[in-house]
């Protein structure tokens, strides 16, 4: 393939964000080609959020290098890197963090008043329908506080793709959900890469997780943070041969019985 | 940040106001720091965003500057009794009270104007200002707007600075003109021989348009120092619940002593010009 990977980590340290000395990953190096759809599991802690964030591009890396689209972001100049975090999507974990100021719906319109410069009634009507679209009507005009952290969650990804994106980065979408709201999550996912808009590039999605199961459907690739290191394990056949203890401890058959 | 704490503290005056020095010459080395990363991101970013930006900046004219429009009226008016009060009576021991007007615009106009009206705008602003971005900050929405592509700097910082500027400079004519018509007011309730077009002659003929050109300069580096300030301490450091008031006594103190050095880099303008 001549075209470079959507997303590559060289050699990537990935510290704490509040403690750039404290490294909680060493070496990383992955490759992300687009269209696909990237599953990491880590223990909570283990730097699964940090590596996210370096990832996207949203952090510098405490070594090595990262590169989105093609492009070394740390030779980039800040418009060049506005550029790209445009195409790039990210839903934080624990409700998403949503601008508590503000109501869900404006937190919606948002990067379309910034990015796209509609006035306040387009960019509030847009917003209107995608939280339709995505059941979450009843819900725009109140402020995030007001919602349960779960809603605040699909809000945060109604947001991140307010603006078209090609790639997606999700911190642990399933962390809390009930088997319905987990269903939830994978069907949009799955809708979202499926129904793309002829001649756009396929959606690229990155998530973290704490257990494979309910990704083994929809994910391409599948990876682990065990200690300090990344260690990606292939694709869906390298999960459903069994694999060692350490990935077997991420595969709870338990809770997703009823799919499989 | 605070390099001096890990080493045991000598208790020597020297020591002490040696520290206090060089803790001093850091803190102005990093609010520098950030003033010029302000001005960077509002200049690069000129134009970019205008359907969001420009109604933070309108909100922030309203929350800093139209709501204090009582408080700075009434404080304006009892400012101009008392000053016109006291000066009237001195000045009519000495059979001087023609003079009142070199005063007023001496005093009220020039520096008390100005100052007292940083000091409020400080009190209500600058307080809210670092108790909202602190909470900003705890909530993760720094790295929220990163993530949207907005440069938190110029959705939370730019906005506040252009807004506090435009506010002290519009409360301060405000504060002004409500002073000097006060005075006036005190001197016409006691009887005093002074009519109001000899007053307002007298102020027309001190007022030079160098006074208006400095006062608007002074005003609004007063507010643009006094956002730089409360949104450095803000943003500068995770503040836990229990920092929020401390901090925020800081910031405060810090925005009245720049504000006051100001003041006297351009009282020496004034002197020496």
């Amino acid at each position: 393939m001549s075209a470079p990977p959507t997303v590559e980590l060289l050699g990537v340290d990935v510290s704490h964000p509040s403690a750039p000395a404290n490294i909680l990953l060493e070496g990383v190096d992955w490759q992300i080609a687009s269209g696909e759809f990237h599953v990491v599991a880590g223990e909570q802690g283990s730097g699964r959020t940090a590596l996210l964030v370096a990832a996207a591009g949203l952090s510098r890396p405490a070594a090595g290098t990262v590169r989105l689209f093609g492009h070394d972001l740390a030779a980039a100049s800040e418009s060049e890197q506005a550029e790209w975090r445009q195409r790039i999507g990210f839903v934080f974990e624990h409700g998403g963090r949503l601008l508590s100021h503000l109501t869900v719906a404006e937190n919606v319109a948002l990067p379309l008043q910034y990015h796209l410069g509609l006035d306040a009634a387009e960019a509030h009507g847009r917003a209107d329908a995608l939280l339709d679209a995505s059941g979450l009507s009843a819900f725009g005009a109140v402020t995030p506080s007001r919602l349960s952290v779960r809603l605040q969650q699909r809000a945060s990804l109604v947001r991140a793709l307010a603006v078209p994106k090609d790639v997606l980065f999700l911190d642990n979408p399933l962390s809390g959900t009930t088997a319905r709201g987990g269903e939830w999550w994978l069907d949009v996912l799955r809708r979202l890469q499926a129904e793309r808009p002829a001649g756009e590039p396929p959606l690229t999605i990155v998530a973290t997780c704490d257990d494979f199961g309910p990704w083994l459907e929809l994910a391409t690739h599948f990876a682990l943070i065990e200690g300090r290191h990344f260690r990606p394990l292939g694709g869906r056949a390298a999960l459903t041969e069994g694999g060692d203890a350490a990935v077997r401890d991420f595969l709870s058959a338990v809770r997703w019985a009823s799919r499989t | 940040m605070d390099a001096a704490a890990s080493a045991p503290p000598s208790t020597g005056l020297l020591e002490t106001t040696g520290r206090q020095i060089l803790r001093g010459t850091e803190l102005i080395r990093e609010l520098g720091a950030f003033a010029l990363i302000v001005l960077a991101v509002a200049v690069s970013r000129l134009g970019v965003g205008r359907r969001v930006i420009r109604p933070l900046v309108a909100g922030q004219i309203w929350s800093g500057g139209v709501r204090l429009l009582p408080m700075i009226g009434f404080l304006a008016l009892a400012l101009g009794l008392v000053i016109i009060g006291q000066t009237l009576a001195l000045l009519t021991t000495v059979g001087a009270e023609r003079y009142i007007g070199i005063v007023m615009v001496a005093v009220v106009v020039r520096e008390l104007g100005p100052l007292l009206t940083a000091i409020l705008v400080i009190a209500r602003s600058g307080t809210s200002t670092v108790v909202e971005l602190g909470t900003v900050r705890a909530l993760g929405e720094i790295e929220a707007l990163e993530s949207l592509g907005i440069d938190p700097i110029h959705y939370l910082v730019v906005p506040r600075v252009i807004g506090l500027a435009t506010a002290v400079f519009c409360l301060t004519m405000y504060f002004v003109v409500i002073a000097l018509v006060g005075g006036w007011l005190f001197a016409f309730f006691r009887d005093v021989p002074l009519k109001p077009a000899d007053y307002f002659g007298q102020l027309a003929a001190n007022l030079r348009w160098e006074d208006f050109a400095l006062l608007f300069l002074k005003t609004t580096l007063f507010g643009a120092l006094i956002g730089v300030v409360s949104c450095y301490h803000g943003l500068a450091r995770a503040l836990r619940v229990e920092e929020v008031p401390r901090v925020t006594t800081r910031a405060v103190v810090e925005s009245v002593v720049g504000c006051v050095l100001l003041d006297a880099a351009f009282l020496a303008g004034y002197v020496f010009a």
